[in-house]
């Protein structure tokens, strides 16, 4: 097997790992993680197909070199995104209040829920 | 058998390792430095798969300017009681599953490859104005992809300076009173900008280019700005935003330039197109480095999070 089509296998393991994970795994920024390794995957089958010994084709390469930096540019900005909203709500995931209330801290003014077990967990008020 | 073959099963190995490492680790920490290793891997990956630029990209971009900033981000969102996600995920591991086995298929049971474009690039190199031929495609013969992408940064930098807080004063990083730090800061940043400047010149005739001239010239801004110096230039005024979008008006110059003389779209003079992909690269880096240093400190400074962890 040539060393390139090994690259576009393991290409194709990354693509699927990280897309499993971004849909399984609720929290924000696993799933900015997965989308990374996704694009690293998909980088890797668009220059590993081709020709056993033949001389690199230039135009892939020009293409996943675009696509490395807008996929920084779009990391960034889901980075930008999900600080935001960790910073409005507190929470570093989409799901429902309720799915994690156990854990969710309050605020100042907000109703405390019931005493938890573990009592370090609230004292920063 | 192909002579490096065990090594490159191995790097795939360590791809696919580290890779899951980073997804599926518990802390979110270790998992974000099992990321930069994976960067760094590809890295290694594209140097086996003959890319220079793109393990240069990768090194610069994806290792060093991703890892910072996502370094960064989970300092501020550590939560330690952090719910336990160890739901199995069997119909989406199963879909997954099945999704690898016909990319495998696909990749081993493609058909006889045309040579694609090589032959017709290497037959116009000559009018291309570089000698390089990732350059010559990225600032000539696809000039049109890199304009787009161009284009893609400046929105995102201005999506990104729009979610700034507002208050508007950079961040206070505490100064860190290290006087190793603050030598390194004096010798590397320095010579962060000459190797920059360096490889956006020799793009034009070995692996480098304005996408990686602009990638160290904004780790060199991150560096500073994570070291606690405040950099002025970063504060929303007209000098950021002019830097902002230079890089993308000179492409539009460049490439309007064309039909005022009976010419197709992004198609340079003949006998300029050398020049023109200097100037265009200089304007580019600049605008790339600025773009991608402003998107890193376009966050929520610290103390302002509302569930501070400390």
């Amino acid at each position: 097997m040539a060393p390139e089509t090994l690259y576009a296998l393991g290409g194709a393991f990354l693509f699927v790992i990280g897309l499993c994970v971004m849909v399984a795994i609720p929290h924000l920024l696993r799933k900015i993680l997965a989308f990374n390794v996704m694009a690293g995957g998909i980088f890797l089958i668009l220059v590993g197909l081709r020709e056993a010994g033949e001389f690199p084709d230039p135009v892939p390469q020009a293409l996943v070199l675009t696509g490395i930096v807008v996929a920084f540019a779009s990391t960034a900005l889901a980075v930008l995104l999900l600080r935001r909203w960790f910073h409005v709500s507190g929470r570093a995931t989409l799901e429902p209040e309720h799915a994690y209330a156990h854990h969710y801290r309050y605020g100042p003014g907000d109703k405390k829920p019931e005493p938890e077990r573990d009592a370090d967990s609230g004292s920063d008020a | 058998m192909h002579p490096g073959l065990a090594l490159d099963g191995l790097v795939v190995m360590a791809l696919v390792a580290s890779a899951s490492a980073a997804l599926l680790s518990r802390d979110l920490f270790r998992g974000v430095v099992f990321f930069i290793a994976f960067g760094l891997l590809m890295a290694i990956a594209w140097v086996r798969l003959e890319s220079p630029d793109l393990a240069l990209a990768e090194a610069a971009i994806s290792a060093g300017l991703t890892g910072a900033l996502l370094l960064d981000a989970v300092g501020q969102l550590r939560d330690p009681n952090q719910p336990d996600e160890r739901v199995w995920p069997w119909v989406e591991g199963g879909l997954s599953l099945c999704l690898l086995a016909m990319l495998c298929w696909a990749i081993l049971g493609r058909p006889e490859l045309d040579p694609g474009l090589t032959q017709a690039l290497a037959r116009a190199m000559e009018t291309s104005g570089v000698s390089h031929e990732v350059t010559a495609v990225l600032l000539n013969f696809r000039s049109y992809d890199t304009f787009l992408e161009i284009s893609v940064l400046v929105g995102t930098a201005f999506i990104g300076l729009a979610l700034q807080p507002l208050r508007s004063e950079s961040r206070l990083l505490q100064q860190i009173s290290n006087p190793l730090l603050d030598v390194l800061i004096a010798w590397l940043g320095p010579v962060m900008v000459m190797v920059s400047v360096y490889l956006l010149w020799a793009g034009t005739s070995q692996p480098g280019g304005a996408f990686q001239a602009g990638a160290l010239l904004a780790a060199a801004g991150v560096l500073l700005h994570l070291s606690g110096v405040t950099l002025p230039f970063l504060k929303p005024g007209l000098g950021l935003r002019l830097c902002l979008i230079s890089g993308y008006v000179v492409f539009l110059l460049a490439a309007v330039s064309g039909p005022f003389i009976g010419l197709p779209l992004f198609t340079y003079a003949p006998g300029t197109a050398g020049p023109t992909i200097i100037i265009i690269e200089v304007f580019l880096s600049l605008s790339i480095a600025i773009t991608l240093l402003s998107l890193f400190t376009a966050a929520p400074p610290t103390g302002m999070e509302r569930n501070h962890g400390a």
